[in-house]
């Protein structure tokens, strides 16, 4: 199995639908997936990130761009002879074709002999645990086993890049966490080029090497999970990924690594590195995450609760905060104070956690 | 655009099968029509109106188009009226020998297009079974718009069941208990809800049968007698008095009238569909079990499937009567003309419509192919002619060829070709529609799948695709069987010494009053039919046991009953 990188390169794509109105799906998405990275679109629906799969698989054509496998430029490769497989939301099993031939009819096409098939799909089999279920049809498997069949067909391929296509959003909420786990498992043991596409965000952070975050046909923000979630760049990003409460001000002061933010309700100061690519004067948000926010009597800050609800692991408030809302989150409330509707308090916000990112 | 042009390109088979379709429809379907249109303003080499004229001055031919206009309103008034009648008593009385209905149904597709033209003959004729035999009625006379109203009702009166019978089965039973729960007696529910659920199908039956009442040719030429109708006349003023030009006209006439009722039932009355599927389980009608109002329904509705019966059977009795009505003595004599003078009949029927068969259900799904899943430049024009299609009258395409096909450069009359052509192109709307119905139900993501694992465009196509709408490709192929076997309309036109057909030689046994000769043959057909028909639904069952898409997979010709009943 050779990976191969992908490198997309101002890749543009229009749609005109009946009455001739033209729409942009993907605008100019640049983007390098390295060999054996493990790379997810992740975006609300109608973010383009389905299309971006799609033209990559070669199901859609380029209104503009280019895209590489490796070195090669695939503009010209049909889809059925481009070096990835992809596993499809729906699955798309041949409902009229057994597991064993579903699994191997990619190299039937290629013409394989039998011995040399067997040879490849028997290991294939065995990761995915589908030798019990080799001669029954597709519709005779639960969600999960019908999930591993499109697997399987698809690695047993040894493509180049694996796509996949938001493969997980029809199985259960537990079955969702295990396959997740599994896909992860199986890609870094076979060192495969990945590229996921899902809207999920616990799915993106849990799989990826990186995240494409993806809006209106735009990339937001590429990087690994971490840094998308501690350091998004723009507002649609921070609100996206995990919740967010912004305070909306202006850059009071900057310093080398740190901002001075005056908001309507405070000043704040944010640690933040790239504080240089900001002026003084700038309409700014800070995004405050919910765990951001510290409940306790030596405050600096006073906010009235308007609901608090306890939630097993964590306690949630909801909070007035001179005119705006919070959303705050507090982890393991059994050994805490716990403070109810109509309580003052006084918070603090922890510094390291908050972020700047234009208005 | 751009890029359609570059998939096409970066496809060449796809691009070859798309010009390939697309010229095999305008050749056979546009370019016909276009003759049609020409001829019907040429009168030797100049341009004028005299068929218009001639259509519309008040002649033979204006009492050809108002006689059908009146033939068709009040056949799809009745037909409509016993079809709601027998589609309301299944749907809501328990009622012995359902199946029955439903065979009764599927009996005017397969069926001979004169069959009970025939037996109208037989019973009411003179020296008809009941007229003289019973009634002792000297010289009976069938023939008329009486005969017609009588033999058309019954022909199409199952087709609006079909459609009726759909319609009333989805209407949820929750709404109507919802009625009774709120006070209604049963006959205000009838009144207030069932019956205004059910208007657009009502229309919808209507319509159809208004269309193939319009465009019908078999019966008006068994049964028809002074009574002129306009598929007739077009007939009559092209093979009769070779007045070209008056024949086309009033074939444009007869199309604009059969699209226009076309268009009025797909786009006003189908968006006028109140039934919907909720997706939500609704609970089973409970139905009507005892009463004196069930055993009325029930008498009357087996009295009329009984009187349908009675036609279709008296036809193979006619074929074994050495003289009907005067001798009733049993012979063998018309099988010996059907087996010996008539064989020729017989065997270019049978080898035409096999070569036919196949190649009309192919091409019926890879056009729906196309439609479905293709995005390719002309395709909306694709789309636009096989629609077309489905409401061009049989004569028209008759006329249509003759005109097209007579001189270069595409001299095809007398060949077997045309007459395959002509097969096909009668045969292939219902097959479209349903191949494209069987692939709207189907994630385009398998096809995708498969070429995304390395299929070819063709093996996408052979290996899933036509696999997963076998019971749609199967049901194009009995369609298309049957519809070739029983062809008459369009290729009345286009029959030649070279190759004789069943349906035109029973034309002649009628019109010359060999109705014993033509019984014969009607069997003989009839018996064929079935018997492919069974051969056919075999392989069906086989080939779709394995793994089934639909919940109650249904046999190849229930299909092909129900998808042609919009055509």
């Amino acid at each position: 199995m050779s990976a191969k990188s992908v490198k997309l390169e101002n890749v543009t794509k229009h749609f005109t639908d009946d009455e001739g109105k033209t729409m942009t799906a993907v605008n100019d998405v640049s983007l390098h997936i390295e060999k054996g990275e493990f790379a997810t679109l992740l975006g609300p629906s109608g973010c383009g990130k389905t299309t971006t799969l799609r033209m990559i698989a070669g199901f859609e054509e380029l209104s503009n761009g280019v895209i590489m496998f490796g070195e090669d430029n695939v503009q010209n490769i049909p889809a059925n002879k481009r070096d990835c497989t992809m596993v499809f939301q729906s699955y798309a099993l041949f409902p009229h074709m057994s597991v064993y031939d579903n699994i191997c009819y990619g190299l039937k096409l290629k013409k394989l002999s039998k011995s040399e098939i067997e040879k490849r799909v028997t290991p294939v089999m065995d990761i995915m645990n589908l030798h019990v279920n080799k001669n029954r049809m597709p519709n005779q498997l639960s969600g999960g086993q019908q999930q591993r069949v499109a697997l399987a067909r698809a690695l047993v391929m040894e493509p180049g890049v694996l796509l996949f296509d938001e493969p997980l959003s029809n199985l259960d909420a537990k079955l969702r966490i295990t396959m997740r786990d599994e896909i992860r498992r199986i890609q870094k043991k076979l060192g495969i080029t990945a590229i996921y596409v899902t809207h999920d965000q616990s799915e993106a952070m849990s799989l990826s090497d990186r995240i494409v975050v993806m809006n209106e046909g735009r990339i937001e923000q590429v990087g690994p999970p971490m840094e998308i979630y501690q350091k998004p760049k723009t507002k649609f990003v921070s609100d996206f990924i995990g919740t967010a409460n912004f305070l909306e001000g202006v850059v009071d002061k900057k310093e080398s690594d740190r901002l001075f933010v005056k908001t309507k309700q405070t000043t704040i100061e944010v640690l933040q590195q790239n504080a240089d690519t900001f002026h003084e004067g700038q309409s700014v948000s800070v995004v405050v995450r919910p765990e951001a926010i510290n409940l306790d009597k030596e405050g600096t800050e006073s906010a009235k609760v308007l609901k608090s609800v306890f939630m097993g692991q964590i306690q949630e408030y909801e909070l007035d905060f001179n005119g705006i809302q919070l959303h705050a989150v507090v982890a393991d409330p059994g050994g805490k104070e716990v403070y109810y509707d109509g309580d003052s308090v006084n918070l603090t916000f922890s510094q390291r956690s908050l972020h700047v990112v234009p208005a | 655009m751009k890029e359609n042009i570059r998939r096409l390109v970066k496809q060449p088979m796809l691009l070859l099968l798309v010009v390939l379709v697309m010229l095999t429809l305008i050749v056979f379907i546009v370019y016909p029509l276009f003759q049609i249109f020409l001829s019907s303003f040429i009168s030797n080499g100049e341009v004028d109106w005299q068929g218009y004229k001639r259509v519309f001055a008040g002649g033979q031919l204006t009492s050809a188009l108002t006689n059908s206009l009146v033939l068709a309103v009040i056949v799809s008034i009745l037909s409509t009226a016993i079809a709601y009648f027998f589609a309301y008593t299944l749907a809501y009385i328990k009622v012995p020998f359902k199946k029955l209905f439903n065979g009764i149904a599927i009996l005017p597709v397969i069926s001979p297009p004169f069959v009970i033209a025939l037996s109208a003959i037989l019973l009411f004729g003179r020296g008809g079974f009941i007229s003289e035999t019973l009634l002792g009625i000297e010289g009976a006379n069938i023939y008329g718009l009486h005969g017609l109203i009588l033999v058309q009702t019954l022909t199409y009166f199952p087709v609006a069941f079909l459609v009726l019978a759909g319609l009333l089965q989805s209407i949820s039973p929750s709404l109507e208990e919802a009625s009774d729960n709120l006070g209604s007696t049963k006959w205000q529910t009838f009144k207030k809800v069932t019956l205004p659920l059910s208007v657009p199908g009502i229309g919808n039956a209507f319509l159809l049968v208004f269309i193939q009442s319009m465009a019908d040719f078999g019966n008006p030429m068994t049964i028809g007698g002074d009574y002129n109708t306009v598929a007739r006349e077009i007939y009559m003023q092209a093979v009769g008095s070779y007045n070209m030009q008056a024949g086309a006209a009033l074939a444009m006439v007869l199309l604009s009238v059969t699209v226009i009722l076309y268009v009025l039932q797909n786009f006003w009355i189908g968006k006028k569909n109140y039934v919907t599927v909720t997706g939500k389980p609704t609970g089973v009608r409970k139905m009507i079990s005892q009463g004196m109002f069930r055993r009325v329904m029930i008498a009357i509705c087996f009295g009329l499937s009984g009187t349908v019966i009675l036609f279709y059977i008296l036809v193979p009795i006619g074929s074994f009567i050495q003289l009907w009505g005067v001798n009733y003595s049993f012979t063998l004599d018309h099988y010996n003309y059907v087996f010996s003078i008539g064989q020729k009949a017989v065997r270019d029927t049978l080898r035409l419509s096999i070569i036919a068969t196949p190649i009309g259900g192919l091409f019926a799904m890879i056009l729906a192919f196309l439609i479905v899943r293709k995005r390719f430049a002309g395709k909306k024009l694709m789309e636009g002619i096989s629609m077309l299609s489905m409401a061009i009258p049989g004569t028209v395409i008759g006329i249509s060829y003759i005109l097209a096909f007579n001189q270069a450069p595409l001299a095809i009359t007398g060949t077997a070709l045309i007459i395959i052509a002509a097969f096909i192109v009668r045969a292939m709307p219902v097959g479209i529609r349903s191949g494209i119905t069987s692939l709207q139900q189907i994630d385009p993501s398998i096809e995708e799948a498969a070429t995304n694992l390395g299929a070819s465009g063709s093996k996408t196509f052979f290996s899933i695709v036509l696999p997963l709408i076998r019971p749609a490709f199967f049901s194009s192929i009995v369609y298309t069987f049957v519809k070739s076997m029983t062809a008459m309309s369009a290729v009345i036109f286009l029959v030649s010494a070279k190759y004789n057909l069943i349906t035109a030689s029973i034309l002649a046994q009628v019109e010359s009053g060999r109705i014993g000769v033509a019984s014969a043959y009607c069997t003989l057909l009839i018996i064929l039919m079935i018997v492919a028909m069974l051969i056919l639904n075999g392989l069906t069952s086989l080939f779709t046991g394995k793994w089934k898409l639909r919940k109650d997979q249904q046999t190849g010709a229930e299909i092909a009953s129900k998808d042609s009943v919009t055509t």
